[in-house]
């Protein structure tokens, strides 16, 4: 596996705005949820008030933070500088956070007319995202199968986004609703199983050989599996018949199975057995989306063999493999990597800036101390009680209330978990200049 | 002879491998040198170097991980006889 190439890093409030940002959105989220709960609220996707939290963590937590993250792992593992990145990620990070809100305001409101400057807004976001790391992605360049799957997560992006803006705009100027089957099943396809999965799946084949101190996965799987998620999509896409889209449903749920269970079983062989927060939320992320999957399964087994055993309760196990896959499968990943990446990052940050001045790096923080490893611990705990108080509201809409509540808690806790790193990074940074300036 | 000083940091989590390499290169003196084995080639580590004057060298790379030395520029020739370079 490459190295990684730490010349072209870029500063690092360009990735922490993001996830300074990040969340209090999921906070806002909650709000939402608690403000429009009715007892109907878990029992379908439709409902404006799950409509507006789906979008608030997928876009305003779960992209706000990818993305906030590419910008720093592409420079990194490509070797390849993103130009003008300061203009590009402000435009990015603001569009954004405004594009997210305008969307959530356009679900709970019911006034079609925010839809149409929600859309732009984001797709300002995307569309610059897109454009400033696209040629990057394009050229041939370093990052190995890492750098495969993020090709692909940004493929699917494009889609998603393409897919969702069409939707969204549908309901602004019905006059022009682009019409075609399963645009919305699409859409969640494509941000879910594909940007989504691929991108933590191309993140990962990095990150846990390197934080975990696991055997590198392997490299045929690294080559082939972002690939066989990427064309079973597409053929999911293609509406060329039932049969097919069947075949696709299977080699995708199988890749993103096998690549779950193949997670696991990696993150079992770590050379060094301490106990690490982010292995926990490695765990439970990697269990959810094996949950998923065989949630998938069952639910599109029993439409397609006309038995329909399930059918009153499609509509609420379809909110149930939201939540396992966006709340417990994605949301695990990021608040795991963020109590890894945080740390690191700062620590890399400050290191560099203390140059060659060894007195200077003994006095750096620990990265124990930038996070504490208790923090870590409350946060998980509350992300999986979180989690099992969601999954319950699906079947006793009063546990709607508790669930959203401790979703506000659990981010707020996360808000300043991040904040509180962020602090003591210009803390420690202003200290070390005026060290240097008193030197000099 | 040059004195080697080992670092095995392959099986330490990010960032101990640097903040070892740092204490051990900080004490260095010229007739020693740090021959470090690590999982991925450690590119900050380099930075760190560069600031104290040291010169580095990959002798070793493979799939598992790569193999590296650390020394003085006036070790050089004899680090070459050794066949540590």
């Amino acid at each position: 596996m490459p190295g990684l190439n730490f010349d072209h890093i870029p500063p690092l409030h360009i990735p922490f705005r993001f996830f300074n940002t990040a969340p209090w959105m999921a906070v806002i989220g909650a709000l939402v949820l608690l403000q429009g709960l009715s007892d109907a609220s878990f029992s379908s996707q439709w409902s404006a008030e799950l409509l507006a939290l789906t979008h608030l963590f997928t876009l305003g937590f779960m992209a706000m933070i990818m993305l906030g993250a590419l910008f720093q792992v592409l420079p990194v593992i490509s070797g390849e500088t993103i130009p003008a990145m300061l203009w590009v990620a402000t435009v990015v990070h603001l569009a954004l956070a405004i594009g997210t809100l305008l969307l959530a305001a356009a679900f709970v409101s019911g006034q079609v007319a925010l839809f149409a400057y929600a859309v732009p807004v984001l797709l300002l976001a995307f569309v610059s995202f897109l454009l400033a790391l696209g040629p990057r992605l394009v050229k041939k360049i370093s990052g190995g199968d890492s750098i495969n799957a993020i090709r692909f997560a940004a493929l699917s992006l494009l889609l998603t986004v393409t897919l969702g803006a069409l939707r969204a705009l549908g309901y602004r100027y019905p006059e022009f609703h682009v019409e075609f089957a399963n645009a919305t099943t699409l859409h969640i396809a494509w941000g879910l199983a594909g940007w989504l999965s691929l991108l933590v799946m191309g993140v990962s084949f990095q990150v846990i050989p390197m934080f975990h101190v696991t055997p590198n996965f392997s490299n045929k799987l690294t080559k082939w599996l972002p690939l066989t998620v990427f064309v079973s999509l597409l053929l999911l896409s293609a509406q060329a018949g039932e049969y097919l889209q069947h075949f696709a449903l299977a080699i995708l749920c199988s890749a993103l199975g096998f690549y779950a269970g193949y997670a696991i079983w990696l993150l079992g062989k770590r050379r060094r057995k301490l106990p690490d927060t982010t292995v926990n939320f490695w765990r439970l992320a990697l269990g959810s989306l094996l949950l998923t999957v065989l949630l998938v399964v069952v639910r599109y087994s029993d439409q397609a063999s006309g038995h329909l055993l399930l059918a009153s309760s499609y509509a609420s196990l379809n909110v149930v493999i939201g939540i396992v896959i966006i709340f417990g499968f994605a949301c695990s990943v990021i608040i795991g990597m963020l109590h890894k990446i945080i740390p690191f990052l700062i620590y890399m940050h400050l290191q560099r800036q203390c140059g060659g001045n060894y007195t200077e790096i003994k006095s750096l923080p620990n990265m124990l101390d930038i996070i504490p490893v208790q923090r870590g611990k409350t946060q998980f705990y509350l992300h999986f009680g979180t989690l099992a108080l969601l999954l319950s509201a699906t079947v006793l809409s009063v546990m709607g209330a508790v669930a959203a509540v401790l979703i506000a808690f659990e981010f707020v806790y996360l808000g300043f978990t991040v904040n509180g790193a962020t602090r003591l990074y210009w803390k420690t940074r202003h200290r070390i200049s005026s060290s240097v300036q008193t030197l000099q | 002879m040059v004195r080697e000083n080992l670092l095995d940091a392959r099986l330490l989590e990010p960032p101990e491998p640097f903040v070892r390499a740092c204490a051990i290169l900080q004490g260095m003196k010229s007739g020693e040198y740090l021959r470090m084995r690590h999982r991925r080639v450690p590119y900050p580590l380099f930075d760190f170097c560069r600031d104290l004057g040291l010169c580095y060298t990959i002798i070793n790379q493979d799939d598992i991980g790569c193999e590296l030395v650390i020394y003085f520029e006036s070790d050089s020739e004899p680090l070459k006889s050794q066949g540590v370079l």
